[in-house]
């Protein structure tokens, strides 16, 4: 069992958290990833960003796992969503002072030496949010039908968002401490990728594409969203405009 | 009258007596209490009169009565499809909003280093 110091022991609290500087947080959301999860925080935690693990009600050892690890963790009492989960992190991360938001898969299949890539273009103010693109990057181990239908999901975006990019619902972001404080992800569970680029034009935000790595292998594939699961976020985005 | 409409219109009675009671006795939800007396007032009568409703299909321009019941239902199916859509997604919203605050409030540290590989 490893040692964890609780954040109201500490002396902070939610309304009263010291600033830290010139900061990035990574917030990692994660949902029953305790195979994974381990190896993934090793690799973060030997950068120098904090990390910000939001469990969002597991029922595996994910919580353990991340206190064995220099990170803040958060836990959802129930299983809310990513989307859910992400807006946590970035709640606590603001609170915290952080200046740039890194959101970041917590099943492995991204790469922590490109973060620095990632952040480059918020820290020098070229952009408000930096999207990762495995498209312009390498994605291995794809599946054709996931391929497919992330190329749709491309067609889709350009359609309905009318924002031009070169992949959609790819977890490896960053954003300005301004973009996170104006972007509200409302949609829970996976559409709020969607949601998060329709953002993204409706307040005017400077937006980039930088190539990243995707892994995919049997493990995250077998965990991961399955190809029917983008007819459920096609209905909760269309019927989310419909009914707010 | 038919069986059915001595069966219903009982059934359709009852519940309106105890509605108009319960609004007598003051409930708290009013409105909700009204449009109850409304719906059963207007089945008792479309159940009672059949010819009624045909006459009022008629008056709108629709051939039968058993039609313009059938167009109301499918407006009234529509309607409280996106209004409890509308409430599950309000309901989501506010469980997730809690569980974002306790989850915050009780936000936790890992120790200093991490552990050995």
């Amino acid at each position: 069992m490893c040692a964890a110091v609780p954040f109201f022991q500490a002396g902070r609290s939610a309304g009263n958290i010291p600033l830290v500087g010139d900061s990035v947080y990574v917030v990692v959301p994660a949902f029953n990833e305790s195979p994974r999860l381990g190896e993934t925080l090793h690799a973060l935690c030997s950068g120098q960003q904090d990390v910000i693990v939001v469990d969002d009600g597991s029922t595996d050892d994910t919580a353990g796992i991340a206190l064995c690890h220099p990170v803040w963790l958060l836990r959802h009492p129930i299983n809310c969503g990513q989307g859910a989960a992400l807006q946590t992190g970035v709640d606590f991360a603001l609170a915290r002072g952080a200046e740039v938001i890194v959101t970041f898969d917590a099943d492995g299949q991204h790469d922590a030496t490109e973060i620095e890539r990632l952040v480059r273009p918020v820290r020098e103010k070229r952009a408000d949010v930096v999207l990762g693109s495995r498209f312009l990057g390498s994605a291995s181990g794809i599946p054709p039908t996931r391929w497919a239908i992330l190329r749709l999901g491309i067609l889709w975006t350009r359609f309905f968002s009318r924002l031009r990019g070169t992949d959609t619902h790819n977890g490896l972001r960053a954003l300005s401490r301004d973009a996170a404080r104006r972007i509200r992800l409302t949609h829970p569970r996976m559409a709020h990728a969607s949601e998060l680029l329709d953002q993204i034009r409706a307040q005017g935000l400077r937006h980039v594409e930088v190539p990243v790595t995707v892994r995919y292998s049997q493990a995250t594939l077998a965990k991961g969203q399955r190809s029917w699961g983008a007819l459920r976020i096609a209905g909760e985005l269309l019927l989310g405009r419909l009914i707010r | 009258m038919t069986r059915f409409q001595w069966i219903a219109g009982t059934a359709l009675l009852i519940a309106l007596v105890r509605e108009v009671l319960r609004l007598r006795w003051g409930v708290p939800t009013r409105r909700a209490s009204l449009l109850r007396v409304a719906v059963w007032l207007t089945a008792l009568i479309a159940i009672s009169d059949p010819e009624l409703v045909t006459r009022f299909a008629n008056a709108l321009g629709i051939g039968r009565g058993a039609d313009v019941v059938l167009y109301l239902f499918a407006l009234a199916f529509v309607a409280t499809s996106f209004y409890f859509y509308s409430r599950q997604v309000k309901l989501q919203r506010q469980i997730t909003a809690l569980a974002s605050h306790l989850a915050i409030a009780d936000a936790r540290r890992g120790p200093a280093s991490p552990p050995a590989p």
